[in-house]
């Protein structure tokens, strides 16, 4: 079923995304899409790779206004869902010395915070460009979980005790089951799912207004020619830090709502800063196509259903030894054979034969 | 030893200008190459040196020669992700058929020291210095004494130029992709002699390979050298003086060089 749902909804994104079809046709999947993404909880009975997909959207979203709209390839954004899941979680546990917040105070919170961590940082790394960027940013990943595990700033005599655990078990508070209206909602099911949702439509929704605005027009240009942008009259400056800070938000909110499901950070730490983690935001992007609107839906659904139909074929154990090595093959078999993406490989219609198999022909990019 | 790990990366980095992430997943292979040769066949670690920088060699120059090349000239995402996935890929493969345990190649010296008025020197640390020295000076006749190491300089510097002179391209992209992975390699044999190892405990190797071009200046064979053995003190200082964050050490350090000589020690001008 959720097989299903991954199928027709990217197939319902391709089109909402296509250059060749018409405006209302266009809408119309789109329209459908977001139909098809409200109701899907009641026709599937789990929504846990819904959920997975839906999140590593949003967080694609985010790593597509950096590395996608402004054209500087971070390689570090894991920092910033890893560090936006522990700050939520700081905020939001119910063990002595947290505040116990609400997750709708928690977790924008957690995200304001990461944002304002990432321009600071990203006054520094965005002077860098080129490779230099991207190892600083992979740099900056590495960097982050031994940050929060520092001893001086967050240890139990730190400037903000125990803070992230220092030591001790963090939690994230477990959701319970709602009734609403007189209707059973499970946590997992429902809440978690339409959580989910919400932030991947705030992704989806943060990148429709970039790409139709003035900000959105100046990072595009800053990636086209930084030098010339600021002749233009862009303050570059600002608008990378703007967003490189707006990237690491979205990653921090999915971050977060994966923390929240996830609930146990002092366990999942290893998890949510792996390099899977980092790498699945640009493969997503890259699949579907990087610096578009949905590029990451595309890429996400596509991802995703490779990953469950996979799931479906093996058996379950053979499935966790054989995901990384796949997942990796995938990222070398993209890279070479469709590096422009589902959506412009649909919008431009190329002459598929042995030309795009054997490579050659001109660098689409440079 | 990070000296040997900069250099490979160094050379790839500054002819072809491509950051070769996978030089870390060929340092993997070469100790694991030399731990099963020392394993199951005997051979001693120091003997396998040849074996796998030769292995290995022909691994680069292949890989180069029918995959990387096809990237070659598209943007840094492209090329950073291509040797990333490759890199990840290598990592999967070894953690499923050689699983994650901790393995080291321990010859029958490899408790004994060389005594020098008081100071210990194990005799693996002292031979892989002594190799390290060696393929480092080997490697500086070899670029600036022979008609291929002047043919592979003169394509870093000016592709157009040398191709005008009549170097063939890609042949010289593939061998110093090679010559690269074949340092990897010696790298490789002689860490798995120095200290345990899993698949996962190489990773690191990129940023630090990274940080010693940074510090060492870009395509300068003593500059990755120097870089190597500043670096190497910093980090050994940094272990001991605050072990779990050594990282961001190096993280900060890298941050400084870049923002303030972003041309390293010895380089001579910065690559964008």
């Amino acid at each position: 079923m959720n097989l299903a749902i991954l199928v027709v909804g990217g197939a319902l994104a391709v089109l909402a995304g296509s250059t060749r079809a018409s405006r209302t046709a266009r809408r119309g999947a789109a329209a459908l899409l977001f139909a098809l993404m409200l109701a899907a909880p009641l026709v599937s009975s789990t929504t846990s790779i819904l959920f997975d997909a839906l999140t590593a959207m949003a967080i694609a979203y985010g790593w597509n206004v950096i590395g996608g709209y402004t054209g500087y390839a971070s390689f570090g954004n894991v920092a910033y869902l890893g560090l936006g899941a522990f700050v939520a979680a700081g905020f939001m546990s119910r063990q002595p010395g947290h505040a116990a917040l609400p997750w709708w105070i928690g977790i924008p919170l957690a995200v304001a915070i990461v944002a304002v961590v990432a321009a600071l940082i990203g006054l520094v790394v965005l002077r860098l460009r080129g490779h230099y960027f991207s190892i600083a940013t992979l740099g900056v990943s590495v960097a982050m979980p031994q940050l929060i595990n520092w001893d001086a700033p967050f240890g139990p005599g730190g400037l903000l005790p125990n803070f992230f655990g220092g030591g001790r078990p963090l939690n994230f508070p477990l959701a319970g089951d709602l009734t609403f209206l007189g209707l059973e909602l499970s946590a997992d099911r429902h809440f978690f799912y339409y959580l989910a949702l919400a932030t991947a439509l705030v992704g989806w929704g943060v990148t429709l207004t970039l790409t139709r605005g003035k900000f959105g027009y100046g990072l595009v240009a800053i990636r086209e020619n930084e030098e010339a942008a600021e002749v233009m009259g862009v303050n570059t400056t600002l608008a990378k830090v703007q967003a490189y800070a707006l990237s690491a938000a979205l990653a921090a909110l999915g971050g977060g709502v994966i923390g929240y499901r996830l609930t146990n950070m002092t366990t999942e730490a290893e998890a949510l800063f792996s390099t899977a983690n980092n790498l699945q935001m640009i493969v997503i992007c890259l699949i579907g196509g990087v610096g578009t609107l949905w590029g990451p839906w595309v890429g996400a659904f596509v991802l995703f259903a490779l990953q469950e139909l996979l799931r479906q074929l093996s058996g379950n154990a053979d499935f966790l030894r054989w995901q990384a090595i796949v997942f990796s093959a995938l990222i070398v078999l993209v890279v070479l054979f469709l590096p422009d993406g589902v959506l412009r490989f649909v919008g431009s219609r190329p002459r598929l034969g042995w030309r795009v198999l054997t490579g050659r022909r001109s660098p689409s990019r440079a | 030893m990070l000296a040997l790990v900069g250099l490979g990366f160094s050379m790839v980095w500054g002819i072809l200008n491509i950051i070769n992430l996978t030089h870390a997943a060929f340092i993997m292979l070469a100790a694991y190459g030399t731990y099963f040769l020392w394993a199951d066949a005997g051979v001693d670690p120091f003997a396998s040196l040849p074996i796998t920088m030769a292995v290995l060699f022909v691994a680069g120059y292949l890989l180069q020669r029918f995959v990387i090349n096809r990237v070659l000239r598209s943007s840094v995402l492209t090329t950073f992700l291509l040797t990333f996935g490759l890199e990840a890929l290598l990592i999967n493969l070894a953690l499923f058929f050689f699983t994650a345990d901790t393995r080291q190649s321990k010859p029958p010296y490899a408790n004994e020291s060389l005594v020098l008025q008081g100071l210990r020197l194990p005799y693996t640390q002292l031979g892989a210095a002594i190799v390290v020295l060696a393929v480092t000076l080997g490697l500086y006749l070899f670029l600036d004494h022979s008609r291929t190491g002047a043919s592979i300089r003169a394509v870093g510097q000016d592709r157009v130029a040398a191709r005008l002179m009549g170097i063939d391209i890609s042949r010289t992209y593939a061998l110093t992709y090679g010559i690269g992975a074949a340092l990897a390699g010696a790298a490789g044999t002689l860490l798995s002699t120095t200290s345990g190892f899993s698949p996962v405990s190489f990773g690191v190797f990129n940023v630090l390979a990274f940080s010693v071009v940074v510090l060492g200046g870009l395509g300068s064979v003593p500059g990755a050298l120097i870089g190597g053995l500043a670096f190497g003190l910093v980090y050994e200082f940094a272990s001991v003086y605050m072990l779990p964050q050594r990282d961001v050490v190096i993280f900060f350090i890298l941050i400084l060089v870049l923002v303030v000589r972003p041309t390293g020690l010895l380089g001579k001008e910065g690559y964008r």
